[in-house]
């Protein structure tokens, strides 16, 4: 479990970033953050394993406060993995399996230990293969998934991603989504932020909107779209296919007030509006 | 970059051979080769390297043309410089020219400043051209070379790859509304890319401290060793 | 302006790469002291040993023609001081020998000496007295990148003279001295001006950062 007690964080005395901010997301679940460019996603993640030390306000990982001591962010530091969101921010050894490596070997592990991770972790993003290649001589796409592959082999509790889709291209996009999908299934807790409403209501079960260094809603994405004056403050939209039957129920179209989410829940709705008339 | 001599070294036949034996038969080569300072072991040296890199190592001679081309060209203005205004001794070639002439001196000083670099130079491509960077600092650092020094130029390695792409974008961009078309224009886009590029880096260098952290960094690169692969 | 692979003969790679040792063993020191007090220093000294190398990769508009780049030695000295410099010189020229193929291993003391101890130490000097003689950081810069080029160029012709005393030493560092002085001037002057321009921007945008580092003239902090 993870949880934040009334935030505050300032860049500098002109500039407070994060203005209170609370949340609590329970373990094995997947949530999503949304909220605009900087409404301070970053900035909140960037407290999740200690890199930043809030002005006020505290961060429980498993009821257990975060200390900013070396040996108690080492701990958390394991627990709760951060994956940036411009892998050239991530990744810094000179080959894939190096980087890899990396945080697997600050634990102490042995060294066949470290092997075998960093084997399983290349395996589980589709990278086994690349393990001596330069990171700079591979693509956008293979660099987020070594980058992913970096926090995976230290076994987190809870994996942080910072706009993950973000250079992808569709197919990356699916990808990510399956191989989240079964992280989750396998136990590990996921944050993800996000201005992508359309894949939203695929994964999250939860949803945060943070706006301007404050969170105004929390609740299941349907709560959340169906609200148009959250959309609007965080200057986000709701899903295309929840666009399109709200046109519909404008045409005369009775959706008594539940819109679909997801091209799942529109196939349905469509055959249910087909077979009413 | 056009011309990847990092991209070669990560791509040839030999990037897995010991670098432990490169780079001690490099710089054994190296010293042999300026110890002697024999004309014929220079052509020697000059064939036998070549053969290895264009035959062993298979790297495309296109490639291997390229890594001389620029040292080769600059090496003909030097000598020549060499042999017009160096040198004592008897003279051996008049020019006619404002009375310069060739000596024996200065004819000795061009052909075997020439020869050596002829000599030295694939010794050099032998090593640039089949060995990664990082495999050679993993060498120096077991070799004790100061560890802060081969930290410093392993996280050296990767950000200067980031920077070349921003440049090559940036530069781009800027040729696209005419930044380089005058003498002045180019100076002030230069300026403006180079700033931007420093102002960035200082950005960078914040990120690759949370990178670090993030991942349990604890001041000291760890080194792994990959796992011996069975055949 | 670095001396290629093979260029000198066996004797001078060796006396220069003692002399070098012995600077770069003193900057690594500094280096372990400023690392031990604050350690994501190490992060920033290698981002600006990567912006050294790829500083040095760009080509330097130049009126004669001829193109050269610039080196951002007189930059770095500014910021961070000759002996902290020199060292990422050193590892900027070992990445430049091995991914560009300018210079080579065997010169690579003559060029740390001169590129990363001569350049360096006069820039150094330079910005430091100019700054003292109350003259303003962006001239004093100018006259520490241009300086620190021009006796980059000298030591460069000295170690060639050194080398080749054809028909004396004096006569070849004439001759060495005059075809730098045609071709490298210029680009003294160009490098000059561009750390001009970046240092405007720096104190632009990042005054905290030159005031920390102790960078600026006092009546400008």
């Amino acid at each position: 479990m993870l949880e934040v007690k009334n935030i505050k964080y300032s860049y500098n005395a002109d500039y407070q970033a994060l203005k209170g901010v609370s949340l609590k997301i329970e373990k094995g679940e997947m949530v999503a953050l949304l909220g605009k460019n900087g409404a301070g996603k970053s900035t909140l993640f960037l407290h999740l394993n200690g890199i930043y030390r809030p002005d006020e306000g505290q961060v429980f990982i498993d009821g257990e406060e975060l200390k900013y001591d070396k040996k108690s962010l080492l701990k958390f530091r394991q627990k709760v993995g951060i994956v940036f969101q411009n892998p050239d921010d991530q990744i810094f050894a000179p080959t894939v399996e190096e980087d890899v490596a990396f945080g697997p070997l600050n634990l102490g592990l042995p060294m066949e230990e470290v092997q075998d991770r960093v084997e399983e972790a290349l395996a589980r993003v589709g990278m086994s293969g690349f393990e001596k290649t330069a990171p700079h001589h591979l693509s956008g796409g293979q660099k987020k998934r070594v980058a992913i592959a970096g926090i995976l082999a230290m076994k987190p509790e809870i994996m942080v991603l910072d706009e993950p889709t973000a250079g992808l291209d569709p197919q990356g996009v699916v990808d990510l989504s399956i191989l989240l999908n079964e992280l989750n299934e396998e136990g590990i807790t996921i944050v993800i932020s996000t201005h992508e409403v359309d894949l939203v209501p695929n994964y999250a079960e939860k949803v945060f909107v943070l706006v301007d260094g404050l969170l105004i809603a929390e609740g299941t994405p349907k709560e959340i779209f169906a609200k148009p004056e959250i959309l609007e403050q965080a200057n986000l939209k709701v899903p295309i296919v929840t666009d399109l039957f709200q046109q519909l129920e404008r045409e005369g179209f009775d959706m008594n007030g539940d819109y679909p989410l997801t091209i799942d829940e529109a196939k349905e709705k469509f055959l249910d509006l087909l077979n009413k008339n | 970059m056009k011309f990847d001599m990092d991209y070669i070294a990560h791509h040839n036949a030999l990037t897995e051979t010991n670098p432990y034996f490169k780079l001690f038969l490099t710089i054994l080569l190296l010293i042999v080769t300026l110890a002697l300072d024999n004309l014929y072991f220079d052509v020697f040296m000059f064939i036998v390297m070549s053969i290895i890199i264009l035959a062993v190592a298979k790297i495309n001679y296109k490639s291997y043309l390229k890594f001389l081309s620029l040292p080769m060209a600059f090496l003909v203005i030097t000598c020549i410089f060499l042999l017009l205004f160096f040198g004592k001794g008897e003279v051996i070639y008049e020019t006619g020219i404002l009375g310069i002439v060739v000596t024996t001196d200065s004819l000795h000083y061009a052909v075997y400043t020439f020869m050596r670099v002829l000599g030295c130079l694939p010794c050099l491509g032998f090593l640039a051209l089949t060995t990664p960077i990082a495999k050679i600092l993993n060498c120096l650092r077991n070799l004790k070379v100061p560890r802060i020094m081969i930290e410093i130029a392993l996280l050296m390695y990767n950000t200067i790859f980031i920077f070349l792409n921003e440049i090559d974008t940036m530069q781009k961009a800027q040729d696209t509304r005419l930044g380089y078309h005058s003498y002045w224009t180019s100076f002030k886009s230069l300026g403006a890319l180079v700033s931007t590029i420093f102002l960035r880096s200082l950005d960078k260098s914040e990120t690759l401290q949370f990178a670090l952290d993030s991942r349990g960094y604890n001041g000291e690169l760890p080194v792994y060793e990959p796992r011996k692969k069975e055949n | 302006m670095h001396i290629m692979e093979g260029y000198l003969p066996l004797n001078w790679c060796i006396i220069w790469f003692v002399i070098s040792i012995i600077v770069v063993a003193f900057g690594i020191y500094q280096i372990k002291k400023i690392v031990d007090e604050t350690p994501e220093s190490k992060a920033l000294l290698a981002v600006s040993g990567a912006f050294m190398f790829v500083l040095s990769s760009l080509k330097l508009p130049s009126v004669t023609g001829s193109c050269s780049h610039p080196c951002g030695n007189g930059l770095g000295a500014a910021l961070f001081g000759p002996a902290v410099t020199a060292v990422l010189a050193t590892i900027v020229l070992i990445f430049q020998a091995l991914l560009l193929a300018h210079g080579g291993l065997t010169t690579l003391g003559a060029n740390i000496f001169s590129m990363g101890i001569v350049g360096p130490v006069v820039a150094w000097i330079v910005y430091k007295g100019l700054i003292k003689a109350g003259i303003s950081s962006t001239i004093a810069v100018f006259f520490a990148a241009f300086l620190g080029d021009l006796l980059t160029y000298v030591a460069t012709s000295f170690q060639l003279a050194l080398a080749f005393p054809a028909p004396t030493f004096g006569a070849a560092l004439t001759a060495f001295l005059t075809i730098f002085a045609v071709t490298q001037v210029p680009l003294a002057i160009g490098e000059g001006i561009l750390t001009v321009i970046i240092w405007d921007r720096l104190k632009a945008y990042k005054p905290k950062l030159l005031d920390k580092l102790g960078a600026l003239a006092p009546n400008e902090a």
